[in-house]
């Protein structure tokens, strides 16, 4: 069984495999690269689009309903690479010798930046650690032990692995997976990854092994744990806010003297005048920022990862980000440059 | 330098020219123009066409038509305008004329 995407070429929907079309839209994607900046660039990938649902067409019949790999890649062989197009007789006279490289010969073999992905193949919770193998070209198990041996550190690796597990995505399209390998997405490698992973499929759709079997139970024990911590870890979480934002209301409606005190009685100090002074109402409010904002992108990533909410938009995030800095300096400012100045502040 | 090199040098030069030669005869579908340019070894895939034919729409020397097909999405076939017809003309002399520089050449 394999899944299958609708897709609309030039007016014409056809059933494409979930390979077949992912190898089609990076063929696309780079003749529109190549094609968009030319005057009537549009027009061209059109036509082409057009000619290929033509190719399809003609491929297809009662018998055969879907758009598989194979036609793509015959459909890509009449069409014909960018290079090719461009260059219509070298990839046929002219392969080793001192022509235009072709795509596939120069950009496949230079080493390329690698992206940092979470890896969804290779993964126990997030697919962190592969990731980061994947990134320094290590061996993912060094990476986990690394990690165990860093839990002893008030758990540092336990909350390096959940920041990471909400900042960095994951490797979801073929082209996204090459980039994480550090491969350039070009044609020929999608074509190679795809057919590999289509290969993989095909093999444990077949034969599913014991071990593998065993892994799969491990896992869904594992992700029931680790679901029921989560929620702890929620509850706590939406404790801890409702309490910032409650302190907040009170302290921005009420007025210093109900919050700030146990805050400010953990520094040097006694406080004597505690209402009418900007410095703590800066400290106040970058204070709880400070702390709720992590609080909250831990409590998103937890409930969303449990239930599969879709990520936050980026403008969001990079709005919390900004905001969280700015309330690290108002702290910084306030505790160490505001305050200690004032002449009110008995020390 | 190798011969390769050289003759797909040639080759692609004559490129525009054949495709208008084609066109002259009959409008024609573009894989009809492929099938001729292929038989010739002048072509290899068939995208490198359609931006050739769209530049040469572009500058006036072409024009197409849409037909509809019982294959799939309708057809544009392409033929010469006027001043494409002019156009082929002045290649027309300027390939005699190579022609005869070469022969005078080789008689040398």
């Amino acid at each position: 069984m394999k899944k299958t995407v609708t897709v609309n070429l030039d007016k014409i929907i056809f059933n494409i495999d979930d390979d077949a079309y992912e190898l089609l839209e990076a063929y696309l994607q780079s003749l529109s690269r190549h094609f968009k900046k030319e005057e009537g660039g549009q027009e061209i990938i059109n036509d082409i689009e057009s000619r290929i649902a033509e190719l399809f067409k003609e491929r297809l019949g009662f018998d055969k309903q879907v758009i598989t790999l194979q036609e793509v890649n015959e459909v890509i062989a009449i069409m014909g690479k960018p290079d090719e197009i461009e260059n219509p007789l070298e990839s046929e006279t002219t392969d080793s010798s001192t022509g235009n490289p072709t795509e596939f010969t120069d950009e496949a073999h230079t080493p390329r930046r690698r992206r940092f992905y979470r890896d969804p193949d290779n993964r126990v919770l997030g697919g962190v650690a592969s990731g980061i193998a994947h990134y320094l070209g290590i061996d993912v198990v060094a990476v986990r032990i690394v990690m165990v041996l860093l839990l002893p550190l008030w758990g540092s690796s336990v909350w390096i692995y959940l920041l990471l597990w909400i900042c960095i995505p994951e490797a979801r399209t073929t082209s996204q997976k090459l980039e994480m390998r550090g491969e350039t997405p070009t044609i020929d490698n999608i074509r190679r990854a795809v057919e590999e992973e289509h290969g993989n499929n095909q093999s444990s759709g077949t034969l599913r092994s014991f071990g593998q079997t065993v892994g799969e139970i491990f896992r869904g024990v594992f992700k029931f744990f680790f679901i029921c911590i989560g929620a702890l870890i929620a509850l706590s979480i939406i404790g801890a806010l409702v309490t910032c934002v409650i302190s907040l209301l009170a302290f921005l409606f009420l007025g210093t003297t109900a919050i700030t005190t146990p805050f400010i009685s953990i520094f040097p100090g006694h406080i004597t005048v505690l209402n009418g002074h900007w410095e703590l109402i800066a400290f106040t409010v970058s204070l709880l920022l400070t702390f709720g904002i992590p609080l909250y992108a831990i409590l998103r990533a937890v409930l969303g990862s449990i239930f599969h909410w879709k990520p936050q938009s980026t403008a969001l995030n990079i709005t919390l980000l900004v905001l969280w800095i700015l309330s690290l300096i108002g702290l910084f400012f306030a505790t160490f440059i505001a305050i200690p100045e004032q002449s009110w502040l008995n020390i | 330098m190798n011969t390769d090199n050289v003759k797909s040098q040639m080759r692609k030069g004559i490129l525009e020219y054949c495709t208008l030669l084609i066109l002259q005869k009959r409008r024609a579908y573009v894989p009809d123009i492929i099938q001729s340019l292929k038989a010739s070894k002048l072509i290899v895939v068939e995208g490198t066409l359609y931006p050739l034919l769209t530049r040469l729409k572009n500058s006036g020397l072409l024009t197409y038509v849409w037909e509809e097909s019982t294959q799939g999405p309708p057809r544009k076939y392409y033929e010469l305008t006027p001043e494409g017809i002019l156009f082929l003309n002045e290649l027309d002399s300027a390939w005699d004329e190579l022609n005869q520089v070469v022969a005078h050449i080789k008689e040398q």
